[in-house]
């Protein structure tokens, strides 16, 4: 059977009533909650997963793609009408997006941002469909060596894209989740390590209740202590936006946001806002009017908005076939397909061959549901906006209380995720990115046991880790992601300007005499 | 003019944070180092429980550990020289600035937000009841933050609904068992 058959196979079997509902409400929560500034995609799918465990896997599934595409869209509504992005994947948003509803055309530029979500998502899924099953083709020439370079690269390169100060903090922050991963039995003797006698920690430091304490605590914390107000812009009567009209008028932008974003979206641990920032920036330097982006342009919101949501299906490809996850939230989903037994990589097209179809259906129907009830969600949105923070704020907490606890029904989850969250409140202080601890965490297992089979199959031989075609590839890549944060390059590339420079006046003097 | 005040507050930061870097550094290394020598004292060699024979020294558990905590010493050097190179010297000047961050509302919020936590999921939950703890950790929390024209009735009220509807829904609609 073709791709686009089983596809719609998968398409029919999902589109059941229970389904649907789990959906619509799965994506109206998300959107509430990627709405609320502070709260972010990755967090309402950690607390969701520990909410959801006792339910059916494929239910399970469901809700969290719907919380996941509900969120990333979110975000957008309170940076057009708060002027705070909701998430960081909305970040880009802001610039153009509140500008506009200042003008008083917020109805109008929320429906571009649905309308691009939308859009955003059903390019993201397309590529997931066609991209994720080639990728497991490739994949199942990595062996150990290649596993380990690539946990390693992931842990990198996320470092480097995601750190607010300089990358090298980022790294710390990667190699402390490695070190964290760590902690328990591990996987090859089941040999105790750092547990130091406590039956708690020998199944490991879990990483749902980390994720919540990383991603939750901090923002609850620093918007408690902070007070901040916020003035909301009502959404108001404007006229919205048609689909079509959109279509013929941005065509270029959606295609070209959709390529960054799902690219970005496939590079480990990165994310959706990168996505949007970088998208925002391809647009500006392509416009013809750059001096409008910033002031309340229709082509800025469209950008940002289609490129994060592009990136929702590109970061699901190198889960789905290479088990790296590409986003934070990916990183959450994860750990949850892990935890309702199904294990991503190269061997899940053997184990489950119609699975990555069936996230491609769910991709799509949530992309349906975001559309039809986007707008709607919106004014339940700005009603949750409008609670103060100090009511609203101790209630999340509770919410991620249960979400930790759920998980196990296991109090000693509560300590992970309060540790974890004072951690994650200081590193965001000291300018520390939360996702390449989190890579790291989950990421270390498949390093630690690929690192030490290799060592074991070659016999302590550290050759095949650059020897081999494909390693010798991330090897490159390795070097590359750590010398061109030390400006090596640069300084080579003037070098060698330098020089040729040199040899040109050498060349035109001789030419002379 | 304006533009200069701010880059020299931007500055001034930065500065600060570089000397907080050359506090992390000394903490990353001592970490690194104390990982270290756990991992130096994991066995090199294991005895297979099935086969009685012991494993290669490759498969060793403190391999990956030694590895990371290599690797985190060098980062924690870096750092530090990242620090030296961006700050500017210790002065008397950033004691008095830490003892004014101290004084200030901020600091008393954050603390009274981390101490509510700590007094919630360490000393109530798992002891009293669900609903009655949840409900004074967010009667104390909204009490504490609230503006002074927000009533303690309403506070209250809004307090008893949520922990009685979370403790209703969850424990017998979503079956999940609380705390």
């Amino acid at each position: 059977m073709s791709g686009l058959s089983i596809l719609f196979a998968q398409l029919i079997e999902l589109l059941t009533i229970q389904n649907i509902i789990l959906l619509c409400a799965g994506s109206s929560l998300g959107i509430v909650f990627g709405a609320l500034p502070g709260l972010t995609a990755a967090m309402g799918i950690a607390i969701l997963t520990g909410l959801t465990y006792g339910i059916e896997p494929s239910s399970a599934i469901i809700v969290l793609m719907g919380i996941y595409v509900g969120a990333i869209y979110g975000g957008s509504i309170s940076s057009i009408l708060v002027g705070i992005p909701g998430t960081p994947a909305a970040a880009a948003t802001v610039l153009d997006g509140h500008p506009l509803a200042l003008r008083g055309e917020g109805k109008r530029a929320l429906s571009f941002a649905t309308i691009a979500s939308f859009l955003g998502t059903l390019f993201g899924m397309i590529c997931l469909t066609v991209f994720t099953p080639l990728l497991q083709r490739v994949a199942l020439d990595f062996q150990s060596p290649e596993y380990f370079l690539l946990a390693v690269f992931g842990v990198l390169i996320c470092g480097s894209l995601t750190s607010p100060d300089i990358p090298l903090k980022g790294w710390i922050a990667g190699f402390i989740g490695l070190a964290a991963s760590c902690v328990g039995l591990e996987g090859m003797h089941c040999y105790e390590r750092y547990t130091f006698g406590n039956v708690s920690l020998m199944a490991g430091l879990s990483f749902i209740p980390a994720m919540i304490g990383l991603f939750g605590l901090p923002s609850i914390i620093s918007i408690l202590s902070q007070a901040q107000e916020k003035k909301i812009i009502e959404v108001g009567k404007g006229r919205g936006e048609s689909l079509l009209k959109m279509l013929r008028g941005h065509i270029r932008h959606i295609f070209r946001s959709g390529c960054i974003g799902t690219f970005i979206g496939t590079v480990p641990g990165v994310g959706e806002d990168i996505a949007a920032w970088m998208s925002y920036d391809v647009a500006k330097r392509i416009s013809k009017h750059p001096e409008k982006f910033g002031t309340g342009c229709y082509e800025g919101v469209v950008a940002a908005e289609v490129a994060n949501n592009a990136a929702i299906g590109g970061s699901l490809i190198p889960v789905l076939s290479l088990a790296i996850p590409g986003s934070a939230p990916a990183a959450v989903l994860l750990g949850a397909l892990m935890l309702h037994g199904i294990r991503p990589g190269p061997m899940l097209s053997f184990e489950f061959p119609h699975f990555v179809y069936e996230m491609s259906a769910i991709l799509l129907l949530a992309a349906f549901t975001t559309r039809i009830f986007g707008l709607l969600a919106c004014q339940v949105a700005v009603l949750v906006l409008k609670i103060p923070f100090f009511i609203f704020m101790p209630m999340i907490s509770v919410i991620c209380i249960i979400g930790s606890y759920a998980l196990e029904i296991n109090i000693y989850h509560l300590y992970v995720m309060f540790t974890f969250g004072i951690l994650g409140y200081f590193l965001f202080i000291m300018k520390y990115p939360p996702a390449p601890m989190v890579l790291g965490m989950i990421l270390g297992p498949l390093a630690d046991t690929n690192f030490r089979r290799t060592l074991f199959i070659y016999n302590g031989s550290l050759d095949p880790f650059f020897s081999r075609p494909i390693a010798f590839v991330v090897d490159l890549m390795i070097l590359y992601t750590i010398l061109s944060q030390f400006g090596l390059f640069s300084k080579c590339y003037l070098v060698i300007k330098s020089y040729s420079a040199k040899m040109k006046s050498k060349m035109a003097k001789r030419k002379k005499k | 003019m304006y533009s200069e005040q701010i880059l020299m507050e931007e500055d001034k930061d930065k500065s600060q944070l570089r000397k907080a870097d050359i506090i992390i550094s000394f903490v990353l290394f001592a970490f690194s180092v104390l990982f270290l020598i756990f991992a130096l004292k994991m066995p090199a060699k294991i005895y297979i429980q099935v086969t009685g024979q012991p494993s290669g020294i490759y498969t060793a558990p403190g391999i990956f550990p030694i590895f990371i905590s290599i690797i985190l010493i060098l980062e924690s050097m870096l750092l530090f020289r990242t620090g030296l190179k961006g700050a500017k010297r210790f002065s008397v000047e950033d004691i008095r600035h830490s003892i004014d961050y101290i004084r200030t509302d901020t600091f008393k919020r954050l603390v009274t937000v981390i101490g509510l936590l700590i007094l919630y999921i360490f000393i109530l939950l798992g002891r009293i009841r669900y609903d009655l703890a949840t409900f004074i950790y967010l009667f104390s929390n909204m009490v504490i933050f609230r503006p002074k024209k927000y009533s303690i009735l309403k506070i209250f009220f809004i307090c008893v609904a949520f922990s009685l509807a979370t403790a209703y829904g969850f424990k017998y609609l979503a079956r999940i068992p609380l705390p």
